[in-house]
């Protein structure tokens, strides 16, 4: 019998803060994700160019495309990280259950994911700064954002870093459940792409991609977003259901 | 083929997970978070703050939010351009409607009864050239350079063309090309999830438009000038 009388909250709360102190980490490998991505975006995204009699031009496109694609890459890669055993045992260092360190892991997530979207927008002002001074071209066109816009931005990238981080965090578990998960997850990935852009046409991937990113009205697309992590967040807990109990 | 287009995504794959692996285990072998490591993300973090606030300040890059011009409105204009110079060609000088604006024009005094358009190909240059023949012996030939909007990828460069250079010499006509333009500019985007919810192109439906500009040249002769060369003879209407 206990003196003190814990919430669930309350240790989660506590696992939440301790996370956030320990895995600081995960933000310096953000910052080397990002500036690998500015680099890679340096050489530009696309171009155009064409002539007619007297007149002709060029057009070279940058944009911050790679910057969020590599961070949400890292939220993948970080989700799967925090699922594996050295860090789980951490986790009882506190009063505990499983159902705790879940919900704590989840809140690190969407906290690691919302500072990342924020930095994906300053970064992509340090990349747009950098490409300002390097370029020598007439004229750099920048379709500025309204501070709405913005707002719908920075949500919509966080969102999207927070959906790859509940993909990674049910692969992540589905790894240590069985390790022959890490060997046959990504074959079946590269082999669905595979197979999938064999005939030149790919439709699978596009779909799915399409159902988030054709999404033009915000509150259906964080509706979708919700509901398409809570489903990998819950799959991933009834699955860890089926792991070992720590000796 | 398909697996040499995944290479490089599975290398980008591959180097993000080397370096998220490397900087968070070895981070978390310490359990305390190094000063070394939190003055990296902190420098990092106010460097990105300030170059929000120089790329909005210090460096304010042609805005081009009111000037963009629709993938829609670029093709009306494309359409009206092409319909006004197949009109003109079939006879008929239709009502220009803004479509086309008079750049540049010339008078020229002449007293002769031929006048001959140089050849314009020598020079690699296209206009077209309509002529008008005006229902009195002036004794001037009016001579008018139109140009239809030049539209890339939805900025208007249409300014940026200069007109032709055209002097009448004993009763030739001569058209010389304008100065070649050449423009190069480069434009950003924040991404496709900054794209997604503000009305710009999606990432599924990004594609790069453009009109290039069509122009003529509208020359109104005295009544009895008799006009040689590459033209059309056109009634306004």
């Amino acid at each position: 019998m206990s003196l003190t009388d814990v919430t669930t909250w309350e240790i989660t709360k506590k696992q939440y803060r301790y996370k956030l102190k320990s895995y600081f980490g995960v933000f310096s490998s953000l910052v080397a994700i990002q500036l690998l991505a500015i680099l890679f975006s340096l050489n530009g995204t696309g171009m155009s160019g064409g002539s007619s009699g007297t007149f002709s031009y060029d057009v070279n496109y940058y944009t911050g495309d790679i910057i969020q694609v590599l961070v949400m890459i890292w939220a993948f890669i970080t989700a799967i990280i925090i699922t594996t055993k050295a860090y789980r045992y951490d986790d009882y260092s506190f009063v505990t259950n499983r159902l705790i360190s879940h919900y704590s892991n989840i809140l690190f997530l969407f906290s690691a994911s919302i500072l990342a979207g924020i930095m994906v927008f300053f970064t992509g002002h340090l990349f747009r700064l950098i490409t300002i001074l390097l370029k020598n071209t007439d004229s750099i066109m920048v379709s500025e954002l309204t501070l709405l816009g913005t707002l719908k931005g920075i949500t919509a990238s966080i969102l999207y870093i927070f959906l790859c981080a509940s993909i990674g965090y049910f692969v992540g578990i589905l790894i240590q459940l069985n390790r022959l998960f890490s060997f046959l997850l990504p074959v079946l990935f590269v082999g669905a792409l595979f197979v999938d852009g064999m005939n030149n046409d790919p439709t699978v991937f596009p779909s799915i991609i399409s159902f988030f990113g054709s999404e033009n009205f915000l509150f259906l697309f964080i509706l979708k977003i919700i509901m398409a992590s809570a489903l990998f967040y819950i799959l991933a807990i009834s699955f860890s259901n089926r792991m070992e109990v720590r000796p | 083929m398909v697996l040499i287009s995944l290479l490089p995504i599975l290398i980008v794959i591959l180097l993000v997970a080397g370096i998220g692996t490397y900087a968070f285990k070895s981070n978390k072998k310490r359990h305390r978070t190094p000063k070394k490591m939190k003055w990296v993300v902190g420098v990092y973090f106010i460097l990105t703050l300030v170059a929000a606030v120089l790329s909005y300040t210090v460096f304010p890059a042609e805005k081009t939010e009111s000037k963009v011009i629709s993938k829609e409105k670029t093709s009306q204009h494309d359409e009206a351009q092409s319909k006004i110079i197949n009109s003109a060609i079939n006879g008929k000088l239709p009502n220009l409607n803004g479509v086309f604006t008079k750049k540049e024009s010339w008078n020229f005094p002449f007293n002769g009864k031929d006048l001959k358009i140089s050849n314009k190909d020598e020079q690699d240059y296209y206009a077209n050239v309509f002529v008008i023949s005006k229902p009195k012996d002036d004794g001037v030939i009016e001579a008018a350079h139109y140009m239809g909007k030049i539209i890339i990828d939805g900025v208007d460069f249409t300014e940026r063309k200069g007109s032709p250079h055209i002097n009448v010499n004993e009763s030739i006509l001569r058209i010389k090309a304008p100065e070649l333009v050449d423009v190069n500019f480069t434009r950003f985007s924040e991404g496709f999830a900054f794209d997604q919810f503000t009305g710009r192109q999606s990432m599924f439906s990004r594609s790069y438009f453009s009109v290039h500009g069509n122009e003529f040249i509208l020359l109104k002769v005295p009544k009895s000038v008799r006009v040689n060369g590459d033209f059309n003879y056109v009634n306004a209407e």
